[in-house]
């Protein structure tokens, strides 16, 4: 008895920091909608800062903790607000879930560049008082743990007579109902957004200093996981109440020390031992899955930026099949290094194309893609490779794919299953929890997993030794061992299913899946099964994710069970995947090559161009280098606000004036082919053939626009008012614009007079 | 009509590159109802929002007191005086009857002023005041905002189809005291698609066709036009 009261007294003091910071994402929420993300980030990047004022500078600890959460953290929630969210209004939920991922990485990676890019430097912070305690039930209670609790106390009584008791609380809160309508009552709701975040940026800050002794030595991303283990507090009181959030993190907090209670910190049950890990997420899901959500979307559609054109078939195929030309050309005169980064870019690429469909679509959010990745190795692992599987094989064979895409497909069901009522950013939420849970209780997982099946013994390999290896195909008689075949093959496959994607989408089920997302209400009144649509698509594109993972595996042969599986990738994909356009599947290859040439090209050039150059060796791989590594994924989704649509949309709007110019269009196509030729023969070198191709890409669109500049403003005179938003509006509907209409639509067109 | 308070000098303005009001001039007097009445989608409810700065013009001018007002952000404009009720309701949902009231505040008025104003004009407020204002009924939600709006102080109400969803008699309360108040000397602008719910308050009417006025007088002399307007004739 003795020793659970001692544990509930210490489980109580991790609450409390957890409450410290769950209150903080409620602050933020409730008062502008956006859901931060980038929390765990501040925390981090605050509690380096404090780390450096106390202990790399030496600064006594009350100036230290001031100048954290008084000013550092509350001016980088203003930047925040002020630079990033507030272009964020109008967007959709995906976008505004997006940023503040892009938020996260990007301080993330500046965080990482500033204190560890050097070495592994080992930055240890010390608790208040340093281990000064007093003993509770035979328990030491450090101050430390006894200020985090007094100031989480104050913190939830100070916030409660803000929000509810203060005219800025209540017009925090206001803000978030109607925006407008406050304004028109002479409030200034940029102001008050710029007052949240900085307070949520303050609560942030003084959790990230709270936990972070807890880590022993300071991790950038460890510690971020640390205060998203506060997510659960923070959706048990709906993100609105800070009481019930601050009941959550109690839970979350007696939680955890229980399980090291009965569980003698793990040691008891090896298989369960990483458990305490999975506590929070465990308890997220169960908490998305048990609050009351809100009732199905009603009638009132909300209005977004994003705009995604559905291409016809007929571009698709013959896109398609440029694709797969262009990318065949070019391996062709790439060198091994090169092929290796185009290949993981295409891996990449294929599992963002799940994407597109599931979210790009169908308005669902998944945020644990890499998980299914994981899923799908072990399962095809177990089928092709594993020493006590079915079959032992040195090639990836079609039955352990097929396998592994029914398995992903199961368990997306099973997870789209208890989560089909929640929507937008609680799915993504029940995803990532899914994700830790999967990553902490499976792929962490080194204890193989006996069964006696019908009287056979059976085991399940994990990852057993910390990683597996995964073969590469060979199939239809040829051998896809090679990097080069390989690439081949993952680009016919990303061809192939982009335009069954597309299919799909011009299909009535694809109406009724974008139906789906623009209003469930309106579709369940017109008699559509939505249980069933949500499940239907979840599982499909949990099949394309597996498919794609196991494609990503071979591709890199031997699969660790590292960092990759810990959710940070599978948000940096959704976020590049939202960046490169989520509703197309040019912007799924967009984001795939995208992320490989800024995680993996672009350091490589920099060190490169460092070695050749020793004199600017600073400026190209300390600054340029570590900028475009650690920041730069972070910055195009950041500057998502202004273009929510993504890079496809706007490259196909660069673009646009080649289609009015096909015989210029010709000729540079032609001329790129031609410099390809010289370049396959030796007589250009492959820098320069990057060089020239690449650069045209941005120089001809434009040189084409100022060449006919006179002919295309002509062409636009003469079409003015025949927008086709404006057809009908402006003036009388003509039978010919049904023409214009079914062309623009890629509808088969009719005669003009035919059908009324 | 007396002293103008409010005007609109051939106003264009429209959403995006889309074009909604073509030149609209209006002048409303001091303690005037002018009653700008019209089919849906005649651009009367894009006029409010121009007048209270939510959208901006693409040419002409908004006076306000004499005084150009265009461009100038609609917080500032209830600080000066030009208070607006929005078409649906009006209020914050998740927020209290008194919370509500509380936004009021930010043009200069005392909670406590504004909470007594607002009790005394609509009592059943008063035993509401710590109910969530969503979850009460349309008409009032109405009372709210209207409270909410004329604890202000206002020179200029805007009121943007107050009558959407409420019951005859609601309607009839609520215009009263719409009277009562420009008879303090407050101009009041009421968009309107059910003509004959404000014609009998109103000083004046106008009617608004495609983005364009295209008459306006003593509401007896609209009466034909209106029909034709609402029953698409030629207007």
């Amino acid at each position: 008895m003795q020793d659970f009261l001692a544990y509930t007294v210490l489980g109580l003091c991790l609450g409390s920091v957890y409450a410290i910071a769950a209150t903080g994402l409620v602050v933020t929420y409730s008062t502008s909608g956006v859901f931060n993300v980038a929390h765990g980030a501040v925390a981090t990047m605050s509690a380096l800062f404090y780390w450096q004022l106390r202990f790399g500078w030496h600064a006594p600890a009350p100036i230290a903790i001031f100048l954290t959460v008084c000013v550092f953290a509350p001016l980088l929630g203003l930047v925040l607000e002020v630079v990033v969210m507030r272009g964020l209004r109008g967007t959709s939920e995906v976008t505004r879930l997006v940023t503040p991922v892009a938020v996260l990485l990007g301080i993330n990676g500046a965080a990482t560049w500033i204190w560890f890019r050097n070495s592994n430097r080992a930055l240890v912070p010390k608790k208040f008082f340093g281990e000064t305690h007093v003993q509770v039930l035979g328990q030491a209670v450090y101050y430390h743990q006894i200020i985090g609790v007094l100031l989480s106390i104050v913190i939830a009584g100070a916030l409660y007579v803000l929000l509810y008791r203060t005219r800025l609380g209540v017009t925090m809160r206001a803000t978030v109902d109607d925006r407008s309508l406050l304004m028109l009552n002479g409030g200034r709701p940029d102001r008050v957004s710029m007052a949240s975040w900085a307070i949520g940026a303050s609560l942030a800050g003084l959790a990230g200093v709270l936990l972070s002794p807890q880590l022993g030595a300071l991790q950038v991303f460890a510690l971020t996981l640390l205060v998203f283990d506060a997510y659960p507090a923070a959706v048990a009181g709906r993100l609105r109440s800070v009481p019930l959030t601050y009941l959550g993190a109690m839970v979350l907090g007696l939680s955890k020390l229980y399980f090291d209670w009965i569980s003698d910190a793990g040691q008891r049950w090896l298989v369960l031992r990483n458990l305490r890990n999975a506590i929070p997420a465990l308890l997220l899901f169960g908490a998305l899955l048990l609050l009351p959500q809100d009732r199905l979307r009603g009638a009132i559609v909300t209005r977004t930026r994003e705009r995604f054109r559905v291409p016809t078939m007929r571009e698709a195929v013959l896109w398609g099949g440029v694709l797969v030309a262009a990318v065949a050309m070019l391996q062709s005169i790439m060198s091994g290094s090169a092929v290796i980064s185009l290949a993981n870019g295409v891996a990449l690429s294929l599992m963002a194309l799940s994407l597109v469909l599931l979210t790009g679509y169908a308005g669902e959010i998944n945020l644990a893609v890499f998980t299914f990745a994981g899923v799908a190795v072990i399962a095809a692992w177990q089928f092709d490779v594993g020493p006590t599987g079915l079959a032992t094989q040195k090639s990836l064979s079609v039955g352990a794919v097929l396998l592994a895409m029914c398995v992903c497909s199961l368990v997306g069901g099973l997870i789209a299953l208890p989560a089909l009522r929640l929507r937008g950013l609680y799915l993504g939420l029940a995803t990532f929890a899914f994700g830790i849970i999967v990553y902490q209780l499976v792929i962490l997982q080194t204890q193989p997993l006996n069964f006696n099946i019908f009287g056979g013994e059976f085991t399940v390999n994990l990852f057993t030794n910390g990683s597996l290896t995964v073969p590469r195909p060979h199939w239809f008689g040829i051998n896809f061992a090679g990097q080069r075949a390989f690439l081949m093959l993952m680009t016919v496959i990303f061809a192939v299913l982009g335009i069954g994607i597309i299919a799909i989408r011009r299909s009535a089920y694809g109406r009724m899946i974008v139906a789906m997302k623009d209003s469930p209400a309106a579709c369940a009144t017109l008699g559509l099964n939505i249980t069933r649509l949500k499940l239907g698509v979840f599982m499909v594109s949990s099949a394309i994710a597996g498919l794609a993972g196991l494609m990503w595996a071979a591709e890199r042969r031997t699969l660790p069970n590292n960092a990759d599986f810990d959710g940070f990738q599978s948000l940096l994909l959704f976020m590049i995947a939202v960046v490169g356009g989520i509703g197309y599947v040019s912007g799924a290859f967009i984001a795939g090559i995208f992320l490989s040439v800024l995680s993996v090209v672009m350091p490589n050039v920099f060190d490169k161009l460092g070695s050749d150059y020793p004199s600017l060796h600073w400026l190209f791989v300390t600054v340029l280098g570590n900028f475009s590594h650690y920041v730069g994924p972070a910055l195009v989704g950041i500057g998502l606000g202004k273009n929510p649509s993504g890079i496809a949309q706007q490259i196909m709007d660069g673009f646009r004036p080649l289609k009015k110019a096909p015989g210029a269009t010709a000729i540079w196509v032609i001329a790129i082919v031609g410099l390809w030729a010289a370049t396959w023969r030796g007589a250009v070198s492959n820098w320069h053939f990057a060089l020239i191709s690449v650069g045209s890409l941005f120089i001809v669109p434009r040189i084409i626009m100022s060449v006919f500049e006179d002919r295309f403003a002509e062409e636009e005179r003469a079409v003015a008012g025949e927008d086709l938003d404006l057809i009908g509006i402006g003036r009388a509907f003509r039978a010919s614009d049904r023409q214009v209409l079914d062309t623009a639509l890629g509808l088969p067109a009719a005669p003009i007079g035919g059908v009324e | 009509m007396s002293e103008t308070v409010l005007e609109l000098l051939d106003v264009r303005a429209g959403y995006g590159t889309i074009e909604v009001l073509h030149g609209v001039s209006l002048a409303v007097g001091r303690g005037e109802v002018l009653a700008l009445l019209g089919p849906n989608g005649g651009g009367k409810s894009t006029t409010l929002k121009v007048i209270s700065g939510l959208v901006d013009i693409m040419s002409g001018d908004v006076h306000l007191a004499s005084r150009s007002v265009a461009g100038v952000s609609a917080d500032k404009l209830a600080r000066l005086g030009l208070c607006s009720i929005p078409e649906g309701k009006g209020v914050f949902p998740n927020l209290t009857v008194r919370e509500n009231l509380m936004m009021a505040t930010h043009t200069g008025a005392k909670l406590s002023d504004v909470e007594e104003v607002a009790y005394t004009r609509f009592p059943r407020l008063g035993d509401r005041r710590s109910q969530l204002a969503g979850t009460m009924s349309g008409g009032e939600q109405q009372m709210l905002a209207m409270s909410r709006a004329l604890a202000t102080n206002p020179a200029v109400l805007l009121l943007d189809e107050l009558s959407m969803g409420l019951a005859p008699l609601v309607v009839a309360r609520l215009y009263e005291i719409v009277a009562q108040v420009a008879e303090t000397g407050v101009s009041v602008l009421v968009v309107e698609q059910f003509a004959q719910s404000v014609l009998g308050i109103a000083d004046r009417a106008a009617i608004m066709l495609s983005g364009r006025i295209t008459r306006i007088g003593a509401p007896a002399e609209l009466a034909e036009e209106l029909s034709s307007a609402y029953l698409g004739g030629k207007g």
